[in-house]
């Protein structure tokens, strides 16, 4: 059977009550389109509309929306990727995540751009998606499975899915979700399914073609596109052979590696875990998201075993967050996560604190800084719920609050840290304490300018509110495209202006006048490319300003969305450890002087002096206040 | 007429040392510990308002030589800056400690006099329920504004632990008004509305004595007569020394009382929160007195009494008494709107979170209050007025 073809996007969305076990198509709003673009920033809005402040996350009047961007689909490079957002159980705020995995192709060719899930089933389901729509089937047979035996189980119905595995049944806060072998990672979702009694979701995909309105258009900033990721070092080349933990040795270097539950930020053996050892010694290869150009993802022979190679996030937290430098040993921890369905980055900030509470005397484990014994047992005592494990499953705040050690509890809002150590690139702090979802390197990445390109001065306050602003506007605009932030590094650098000028320059611009410098950067093959599939059916032209201040919209309602939970300026703070103990490792100790900088953020957002988006900012994003 | 209990328990320990020039008389009552080298504990916050100096320049004429000043505690007191100050203490040589701050600082403090009384690396067994084998270390506290009076008895928390025991009473608390100045209007008004929740629930508490009343009615009497003048006056010295002085009376009352509603939901609501204390008790005391009124609660006269002085206690009508104390009660937390105005986060608490804490609050109320009567109060707290 010949698939239909979609020109442009479908602007269907299917929502699902699994407690009265009905479902009914939802027209995506044209505005709400063009406003949103599309993947995170049209999935917050589908949740904006629906979701009633103070709502217990994991009861039934929780929703979580899975949702595609205009790209996927279309053969653009590096647009294999979906998003899904809900209320997190770990954060009780707004959490997003993006991921590589093939549920988002295999929604989007069903001929459904989101899909939302309200309620909560009465027994473990799964769920069966067409282009007709949905079925229920019970999960019995699934229920208490891996993730490893339960996809494989679910992709006997369809191209994509989504599973959870023991941990997210058993409502670890930092329960995953899976697809192939990447995962929705952050933020609990993994523990709304399980609430939810929902052990899956399969797509059967292929069921629709989708085509660019103006393919000209697209064929032609495809080929630009290609060839800034050609270029680019870091898309070409670092990443693509040594995957993301060519991070390992310039984080190092920079003193941003976290060691130690982040009292030091370099180690004298960090190169054991680093991209460049692993390639050799277990001789990778591709394994990617699929379509992609950039090819990060990795795997290896390890134990005899082709693995996925964790991660950079994964390596270091894992590895000298926990003073562990050997790859096979922190291999196993990782598979062990993507069996049960756990999140990797606050595994590893929760077990770091959990050596230093039982270092202090606060708890009673087996756990020690430098040993693995225990750590594989307490993996799955976390995603099993028993013993401490129970309480660990919490996340490393809740531990924190229970037995002590607030102090060194390394989260923000909830979310632990990823593996970078702001002390070693202050704007970093900035965009941690700033981030919607909690301490996520992934909502403003100013430590690449930092630490990694020399382009701005990693210790320096002066304009970092504004570099913080600006990545969190286009990251967020590139989330909602949806395309792979790694394809930031090309876009952003390879085009002649900012390639052309000495790094020097461009950090004495960014450290004196930074609006100027980051200006610079070219941001419109994103927009060029959305356009091309939409064709002029939205908007006549959608402009890189226009494309920013999306961005700088999805940000602000996920910022308002947050508020309506309680945020304030009193949660856009660090763990105590950043502000006020420095490190050995640092000629000079530092900490990150957060204060000045979050002042001037919140005037640049239009935020009041508590962190609230004024009215007027509201107003002028066209978001409406509830 | 007094009713006399059959039986009761009642301990306060420390010497109370409250008035102008007090800190002076600080090395001399160390020598009566022979101590002569204390470390001193206290915060940033207290070095940058200049009062370590005012603190120091009274050992000018004495032979006591101060060991250190520790000054990490922030606003959390944690075992890793216990440790810490402990190695310092034996590192200079110390005999005796001296907290001069407010909660985290006087809890660090009692941590501190463990690990060096008791030689230990942890607290872990203490976390454990056991209390310290063999005395401790002489304890002086020189509380500062935000002073919420537990500092002055045998409880601390230390990494959000609470660990009470007979030998944590320090052995003396000097209340000076060149340290006890209120730092702004809002610590003040927190301390007092705090001093003000503990007085009361001390009094109305069913096992409450003659020991407890004869402290909680004059913390009430100076509550009554400085809250609401003395709040929103932090350089009123006055104000400051009489708000200081009912927060230790009350909270000496109030640890030998059971706990009561407005304090166990505070306390869970904190907790769940992060919000200050303070903060939160100026929205759960009007719900917890609005829930005595509506339950018509016998409130003993005494308390009337307290509040209001003699006059009025006399013109009121027996039954009246009771209604008349609420009154004054809700009078008094509302004076202090201005100055602790509502947060707009207390009325943002998600309401998933309440039956949490309405379930620890009655679960740490050894049987007095139900799940629905904590939610009841909960939820009527946290409701936004109407504006």
């Amino acid at each position: 059977m010949q698939a239909k073809t979609i020109t442009g996007t479908s602007n269907r969305a299917l929502e699902i009550d699994l407690t009265s076990r009905t479902f009914r198509e939802v027209r995506i709003n044209e505005t709400d389109l063009e406003l949103y673009l599309g993947g995170k920033g049209l999935g917050l809005k589908l949740l904006y509309d629906r979701l009633t402040p103070g709502v217990d996350p994991l009861g039934p009047d929780n929703k979580i929306v899975f949702s595609t961007g205009v790209l996927l689909g279309t053969g653009a490079p590096c647009s294999g990727r979906f998003e899904a957002v809900t209320k997190s159980p770990l954060t009780g705020i707004m959490a997003s995540a993006s991921c590589g995995g093939p549920f988002g192709m295999a929604l989007k060719t069903s001929g459904w751009d989101a899909l939302i899930l309200n309620g909560k089933a009465e027994a473990p389901t799964y769920l069966v998606i067409n282009s007709e729509g949905v079925q229920f089937k019970a999960a019995d047979g699934l229920w208490g499975k891996d993730t490893d035996s339960a996809q494989d189980e679910l992709l006997k119905e369809g191209n994509g899915a989504l599973v959870i595995g023991q941990a997210g049944e058993n409502l670890v806060r930092f329960a995953n979700i899976r697809s192939g072998h990447r995962f929705l990672g952050r933020g609990g979702m993994g523990a709304v399914l399980g609430a939810k009694k929902i052990k899956g979701i399969v797509a059967k995909g292929g069921e629709v073609k989708i085509v660019p309105v103006d393919k000209k258009k697209f064929v032609k900033t495809n080929r630009k596109f290609f060839k800034a990721i050609e270029q680019n070092p870091m898309t070409s080349g670092s990443f693509r052979y040594f995957g993301t933990n060519a991070n390992v040795n310039p984080s190092n270097a920079a003193g941003i590696l976290p060691v130690r539950n982040f009292t030091g930020g370099s180690h004298g053996e960090a190169h054991k875990i680093s991209g460049e050892t692993m390639a050799e010694r277990f001789k990778t290869e591709w394994d990617t998201c699929k379509p992609c150009v950039i090819k990060c993802g990795h795997k290896g022979t390890i134990k005899g075993q082709k693995r996925h190679i964790p991660e950079y996030e994964t390596m270091g937290l894992l590895g000298p967050n926990l003073e562990i430098f050997d790859p096979e040993v922190i291999s196993d921890w990782n598979e062990l996560c993507s069996y049960y369905g756990m999140d990797t980055i606050t595994l590893g900030g929760t077990l770091a604190w959990a050596m230093e509470a039982t270092e202090k005397g606060l708890i009673q484990t087996q756990l020690k800084f430098g040993a693995t014994e225990g750590v594989a047992e307490m993996i799955r005592d976390i995603a099993l719920g028993n013993g401490i494990g129970k309480d660990l499953a919490m996340g490393s705040r809740w531990a924190s609050k229970k037995y002590g050690g607030e102090d060194f509890a390394m989260h923000v809002k909830g979310l632990e840290l990823a593996a970078y150590d702001p002390r070693g690139a202050v704007g970093q702090g900035l965009s941690y304490a700033t981030a919607n979802r909690g301490a996520c390197h992934l909502s403003g990445y100013v430590l690449a300018l930092e630490a990694y390109f020399g382009m701005a001065s990693p210790h320096a306050t002066r304009w970092k509110h504004y570099m913080v602003k600006y990545f969190e506007d286009a990251f967020a605009a590139m989330n909602s495209l949806h395309i792979c932030q790694f394809t930031a590094f090309a876009v952003q650098l390879e085009p002649p202006l900012i390639k052309l000028t000495a790094d020097f320059v461009i950090k004495l611009l960014n450290q004196n006048l930074s609006p100027l410098a980051l200006n610079l950067m070219d941001l419109s093959l994103w927009p060029e490319l959305w356009h091309s599939i939409l064709g002029k059916r939205y908007i006549p032209y959608l402009s890189m300003l226009k494309f920013r201040k999306a961005g700088e919209r999805v940000h602000v309602l996920e910022r308002y969305m947050n508020t309506r939970e309680g945020i304030s300026k009193k949660d856009d703070t660090l763990p105590r450890r950043l502000l006020y103990e420095g490190r050995k490792c640092d000629a000079k100790e530092r900490t990150v002087p957060l204060e000045p900088m979050l002042e001037k953020y919140y005037k640049l957002r239009g935020f009041d002096a508590n962190g609230i988006p004024t009215k007027k900012t509201l107003k002028r994003l066209g978001i409406e206040i509830k | 007429m007094m009713p006399m209990p059959d039986y009761y328990e009642f301990l306060n320990y420390p010497k109370i040392v409250s008035g102008q020039f007090a800190l002076e008389n600080i090395p001399s009552e160390l020598d009566g510990y022979h101590a002569q080298k204390p470390l001193v504990i206290t915060s940033k916050s207290i070095v940058q308002r200049g009062l370590t100096k005012q603190f120091v320049k009274a050992f000018y004429d004495s032979t006591v030589v101060l060991g250190g000043i520790y000054d990490e505690v922030r606003d959390y007191a944690g075992i890793s800056q216990a440790r810490e100050a402990a190695q310092l203490y034996k590192a200079r040589g110390c005999d005796a400690l001296i907290a001069l701050g407010n909660g985290p600082v006087v809890d660090l403090a009692k941590a501190v006099n463990i690990l060096v009384s008791e030689n230990l690396d942890h607290l872990g067994p203490h976390f454990d329920g056991a209390a310290p084998a063999r005395p401790l270390k002489p304890l002086i506290v020189v509380p500062a504004c935000s002073f919420n009076g537990w500092e002055a008895t045998h409880a601390m928390t230390v990494d959000n632990r609470r660990l009470v025991a007979d030998a944590l009473y320090p052995a003396a608390v000097f209340i000076d008004e060149r340290i006890t100045i209120g730092c702004c209007p809002e610590c003040l008004a927190e301390t007092g509305i705090i001093a003000l929740a503990q007085a009361f629930e001390a009094m109305t508490a069913d096992g409450h004595n003659p020991m407890i009343d004869a402290l909680a009615h004059p913390a009430l009497n100076l509550l009554a007569q400085h809250l609401a003048n003395g709040a929103p006056r932090p350089s009123d010295s006055s104000a400051c020394m009489a708000l200081a002085n009912a927060a230790t009376m009350a909270a000496a009352a109030f640890c030998n009382a059971p706990p009561g509603m407005a304090h166990l939901l505070t306390e869970a609501l904190g907790r769940a929160t992060g919000i200050a204390p303070g903060k939160l008790m100026a929205i759960i005391l009007p719900a917890v007195i609005d829930m005595l009124q509506e339950q018509r609660t016998p409130i003993k006269d005494d308390v009337l009494l307290a509040l209001a002085g003699l006059e009025q206690f006399a013109t009121s009508a027996g039954p009246d008494r009771g209604r008349s104390s609420l009154r004054i009660m809700l009078t008094l937390v509302d004076s202090l709107k201005k100055t602790l105005p509502a947060l707009r986060e207390a009325f943002q608490i998600q309401r998933h979170l309440l039956d949490q804490v309405a379930h620890e609050a009655a679960g740490n109320s050894a049987g007095r209050f139900t799940v629905p009567q904590c939610l009841t109060v909960l939820t009527q707290a946290i409701q936004e007025p109407a504006s």
